[in-house]
């Protein structure tokens, strides 16, 4: 639970860090999705059953600030969560190129989730050339952030752990 | 032995002052020899002007050592005066600017008819690259509903898709899922479907009839049609026209009358 607490911490900052200043990365071409990549980190490091939950409840976050059908973003983000989780558990160990890769490819199948999505759900979308022009540019941009914010997320994991001793 | 040398000859003293005075005479009557003067004036005006210059200037610095203190304590009241005149100048070229606005939004409500414009903030933008929507700071407890319009004092912005009790989601009429009911401000008067388009800001009316004659530069507003947007409001202007001779209808690429990208002074436009 108190891991759970921490990752939504780290999910408002990501959340607001989105809302406020992704439209100005956005307009330098660049867009990362930090609430993305927070939910990658911390799949990666806690596995399959956390990952689901963060991603969740980051896609809850971005759901009620965004125009996007309600439970959309819940729902891919917390998929992906759940899988980079599996993948981790029986991929990753200290596998460096493992960061970038999953940082591009889930971006990318996160962007064209959503293009299906939404277009199912009867939304008119750009054409699948202007989705790659964002979606490229992005997973790039998440794939560099990953491993940064993956620290991030571990040194949370120790300083909680750090309590639970001092407490025992 | 040759001769001895003879004894040089020198001309008496009274000589060389009769020279002197009959040069001086002869300077003085009329002739070429009046040019003379000339050369003088000219070789010596620049020394005398060097000479004055640094003599003032030396003359100034020397009068104004005993003053330093004075002089210095004088140039910092100048600086602050003109530290305190330039934020006033600040000051009042944002009044300005908020005077022009509340101009605007007066001739706004004169066009929008009975209701009250309530005025709201920006506090968040949409995260998601497909979709041109913004937060604002007011929702159903501040008179903000589904469907309300928001506008700036330069025109429309676009419509209210969700409220919740403080706070409201604006779907942006640049937005690709966003259809306005619109009017040309021209001639033919001619109506149409605004759209947002994929990307940048970029606006587009639809299905125009092929005869009616659209000029670039043509004032777009909103037709009331579709009750939601009020008639009047203005859109943009046309930048571009597309016309192809085996369609029957034509289509206008509109320049948006506010930059979605600063967005400022925002008002929904409220029921009484």
């Amino acid at each position: 639970m108190t891991h759970l607490l921490a990752a939504t911490g780290l999910l408002l900052v990501a959340t607001l860090g989105q809302t406020l200043l992704a439209p100005a990365l956005a307009s330098l071409g660049v867009r990362p999705d930090l609430p993305l990549i927070v939910v990658l980190a911390w799949a990666m490091l806690r596995g399959s059953n956390e990952g689901a939950a963060v991603g969740f409840i980051a896609g809850i976050l971005l759901d009620s600030v965004s125009y996007t059908p309600f439970g959309v973003n819940s729902a891919l983000m917390g998929i992906l969560g759940y899988c980079v989780g599996l993948a981790e558990t029986n991929l990753y160990r200290g596998n460096l190129p493992f960061f970038f890769a999953t940082g591009v490819a889930a971006t990318l199948l996160y962007h064209a989730a959503m293009f299906l999505v939404l277009q199912a759900m009867g939304l008119t979308m750009p054409p699948i050339l202007a989705v790659l022009q964002v979606a490229g540019p992005a997973a790039l941009a998440n794939a560099l952030l990953i491993a940064p914010v993956f620290l991030l997320c571990r040194r949370v994991v120790r300083t909680i752990a750090g309590w639970r001793q001092l407490r025992l | 032995m040759g001769p001895p040398d003879s004894p040089r000859r020198r001309l008496p003293r009274w000589a060389t002052t009769v020279l002197v005075v009959v040069v001086a005479v002869v300077l003085l009557l009329p002739g070429p020899w009046r040019q003379a003067e000339k050369l003088g004036t000219t070789v010596l005006a620049p020394i005398q002007m060097g000479v004055a210059l640094t003599s003032d200037e030396v003359g100034s610095v020397l009068g104004a050592l005993p003053r330093v203190r004075e002089l210095n304590e004088q140039n910092r009241d100048y600086r602050e005066e003109i530290s305190r005149l330039e934020t006033e100048l600040v000051r009042l070229r944002e009044l300005e600017v908020e005077n022009n606005d509340l101009r605007n939004l007066l001739s706004l409500m004169q066009r929008t008819g009975p209701g009250t414009l309530l005025p709201v903030s920006v506090i968040a933008r949409d995260d998601s690259p497909y979709v041109q929507a913004i937060t604002i700071d007011r929702g159903t407890t501040g008179g903000v509903h589904e469907n309300s319009v928001l506008v700036t004092h330069r025109g429309l912005v676009g419509k209210v898709v969700s409220a919740n009790p403080t706070t409201a989601k604006v779907l942006l009429i640049t937005d690709l899922n966003q259809q306005v009911a619109v009017r040309l401000q021209s001639e033919a008067r001619t109506t149409g479907v605004l759209r947002g388009q994929a990307q940048g800001n970029a606006l587009v009316i639809e299905y125009i009839p092929h005869n009616d004659a659209v000029s670039v530069g043509d004032v777009v507003m909103t037709s009331g049609l579709g009750e939601v947007y009020p008639e009047g409001l203005v859109v943009g202007k046309v930048a571009r026209v597309q016309r192809k001779d085996a369609e029957p209808f034509q289509s206008a690429a509109v320049e948006p009358a506010v930059d979605p990208t600063k967005l400022e002074r925002l008002y929904v436009l409220a029921d009484e």
